[in-house]
């Protein structure tokens, strides 16, 4: 696990919470510096929110601890705890208006009023919305309430702000858009996010660092290009991005390389100088951009194998090549290579770079 | 006969039925207006003349203005106990952590479903053990018992639509339990509390059965004295009394419906 690049402000030690016999979340530790963009990444159910909750103080740890700039929170009661929160379904309140909205957590912590007056006004026009304090929410556009509630998370300068899968509820183009946006309130504002999301794409587009999360635990934690070049096992070669799994048993380990006996196929000769144990059942995973057509290739780092489909998706096309009985691997190549077409059916000869290929554990 | 046709049928059927309904419950009821300003000595109909001496005897009359000063406060002041037991009832029943919330909520409705005589002629035995009979706080009691269940039957409804999140998010914004009880949860169930104080108003207002048990000999409330004067001689007073609830009722509806438009439902999850 790579460590942040600051002092954390916030730490999670052997964080564990079970409801019933459930496990939501089992022994996360993880540290988030100071300033930090940080995305808790994972499937429905793997716990991302529930640490969420842990973290606002709506869960008590069943084993644990939260320590928030050095100090253990856990006992700490949530409207005590100084953290901003932006709700999935954004939480506005529908009887007050923008302005009572953004001014509540002010007015719970019993600032003045033109102080008051003057710091909604600067949180509004943060996320672009000035005059819009005399609306009330059931007004405003998804996109808009969103902004809302982020001006309102952001205005009481809490040190720590936590995102709840924010953006869920937006059609595709003002995600990416708000996904900008908020990454503009992050370098503006230098204050630590930590952000959950079920969508790649929005972790690896907004993150410093991603957790990716499975089944209550960490999986990986590291900068986005990390996960992506290098992940260490089969569930984040999975869940970010495309991965092609080719499974083995080492046949032979010398100085020239590694043979390893595909599953139900051929022997392949591997550029693999890292030590395997012999016999070894062991996976590599292989991204579809990092294979290409290598007709002319030496016997090192390639496979035959026949197309079985070839898809044209816009700007790429997709090749299922069969390399095994059991296995097919996917090929992604841009549209604008130049070159013959491949057709289906076609007996070709795959490789790629020795650095594409990602032993995993 | 066509499809039609009989579909027509019906519908003149039901427009009587209807009219029928309206006919044996609303005029009636009506009809004590008009009685109420007959120049008689007695109640008549049609009213003979025009007179305003059973409204004014119904005002300025002691007989007539300390039971209805009685009935009010009886009612104000069950109307404020039992929406504030019946809410916290309600919390409690809603969010709270308890072994066994539904038969707990199903006793707290229990008052509801037994018979009101029964209720009173038990309330009576153990009220004349404690010496409450005929006293204001006992009466209020008694009248609770009505009032709450129905607090909490609509306060439990409404809390159980209540996206929790936002009370999450004003804790999480630094309001501690009870002001974002104040600030978020109360104004957002304000309409139902609205109707089911209503209710108790009214309900408390026009109860006899429980009054007729633990009113005692020292106190009379308006409905009291209404039936007292029907059963020896029916002045026209009386009329004039129902007249006053029937402005009474109706001013409170509209009033109702302009706060229901106002507020709509805000708050809820869809």
């Amino acid at each position: 696990m790579s460590a942040p690049t600051k002092d954390p402000i916030l730490q999670l030690i052997d964080l564990k919470k079970q409801f019933g016999e459930v496990i939501a979340v089992n022994s996360v530790s993880l540290d988030i510096g100071d300033g930090e963009f940080l995305t808790l990444l994972g499937p429905s159910g793997s716990g991302k929110t529930t640490i969420l909750n842990m973290i606002a103080g709506f869960e008590f740890p069943t084993a644990g601890e939260v320590i928030l700039q050095g100090q253990s929170i856990n006992s700490l009661l949530p409207e005590k705890r100084n953290i901003g929160l932006v709700f999935q379904n954004y939480a506005l309140f529908p009887h007050m208006n923008v302005f009572d909205n953004i001014a509540f957590p002010l007015k719970m912590r019993k600032f003045p009023k033109n102080n008051i007056q003057q710091k909604v006004e600067s949180a509004l026009e943060l996320v672009q919305l000035q005059g819009y304090g005399t609306r009330v929410p059931k007004q405003l556009s998804g996109g808009q309430q969103q902004r809302i509630a982020v001006a309102r998370a952001l205005v009481f300068d809490a040190p720590l702000l936590l995102f709840d899968e924010p953006l869920g509820a937006l059609d595709k183009k003002l995600r990416e858009h708000m996904q900008l946006e908020l990454k503009h309130i992050h370098t503006k504002l230098n204050r630590t996010m930590i952000y959950v999301t079920h969508d790649q794409e929005e972790a690896l587009v907004m993150s410093d660092r991603i957790a990716v999360m499975n089944q209550g635990r960490i999986e990986q934690v590291g900068p986005p290009d990390e996960l992506y070049d290098k992940p260490t096992n089969s569930f984040v070669a999975n869940f970010i991005g495309e991965s092609n799994f080719i499974d083995g048993t080492v046949v032979k380990q010398d100085h020239d390389g590694l043979i390893l006996k595909l599953r139900e196929g051929p022997a392949i000769n591997l550029d693999w100088t890292e030590p395997v144990p012999a016999n070894a059942s062991i996976r590599f995973c292989l991204r579809p951009e990092k294979i290409f057509f290598a007709d002319d290739a030496t016997s090192q780092n390639s496979i035959n194998g026949v197309i079985e489909e070839v898809i044209y998706v816009g700007e790429t096309k997709r090749y299922m090549i069969r390399i095994s009985e059991a296995e097919t691997v996917n090929m992604r190549e841009m549209s604008t290579r130049i070159g013959r077409g491949r057709q289906k059916g076609e007996h070709v000869k795959i490789g790629w770079f020795k650095e594409s290929l990602r032993k995993l554990d | 006969m066509n499809h039609e046709s009989k579909l027509g049928i019906a519908k003149i059927l039901l427009g009587m039925l209807v009219t029928l309904v309206f006919i044996f419950l609303v005029i009636p009821t009506i009809l004590a207006v008009p009685m109420s300003f007959t120049e008689t000595r007695y109640l008549a109909f049609p009213p003979e003349g025009f007179s305003l001496q059973w409204h004014r005897q119904f005002f300025t009359d002691r007989k007539w203005i300390e039971p209805t000063i009685f009935s009010l406060k009886l009612a104000s002041i069950t109307t404020v106990v039992s929406l504030i037991i019946g809410t916290m009832a309600s919390l409690a029943l809603v969010r709270g952590i308890l072994p066994g919330k539904r038969i707990l909520q199903l006793f707290f409705l229990s008052p509801m479903m037994v018979p009101l005589i029964v209720t009173a002629f038990a309330v009576y035995g153990v009220f004349a053990a404690l010496r409450l009979i005929g006293t204001l706080p006992g009466m209020v009691i008694a009248h609770s018992i009505i009032g709450i269940p129905y607090v909490i039957l609509v306060i439990t409804a409404n809390l159980y639509r209540f996206d929790l999140s936002l009370e999450l998010a004003a804790r999480n914004l630094g309001a501690n339990a009870f002001k974002t009880f104040m600030y978020v949860t109360l104004p957002l169930i304000r309409p139902g509390i609205i109707a089911a104080g209503v209710f108790c108003f009214i309900e408390s207002l026009d109860e006899l059965v429980l009054v007729l048990f633990l009113i005692g000999t020292t106190k009379m409330t308006l409905p009291l004295r209404m039936f007292a004067e029907i059963e020896f001689r029916i002045t026209p007073t009386v009329a004039a009394a129902s007249t006053v609830f029937i402005i009474a009722a109706i001013g409170t509806i509209i009033a109702l419906s302009f706060i229901e438009k106002k507020e709509e439902t805000i708050g809820f999850k869809e």
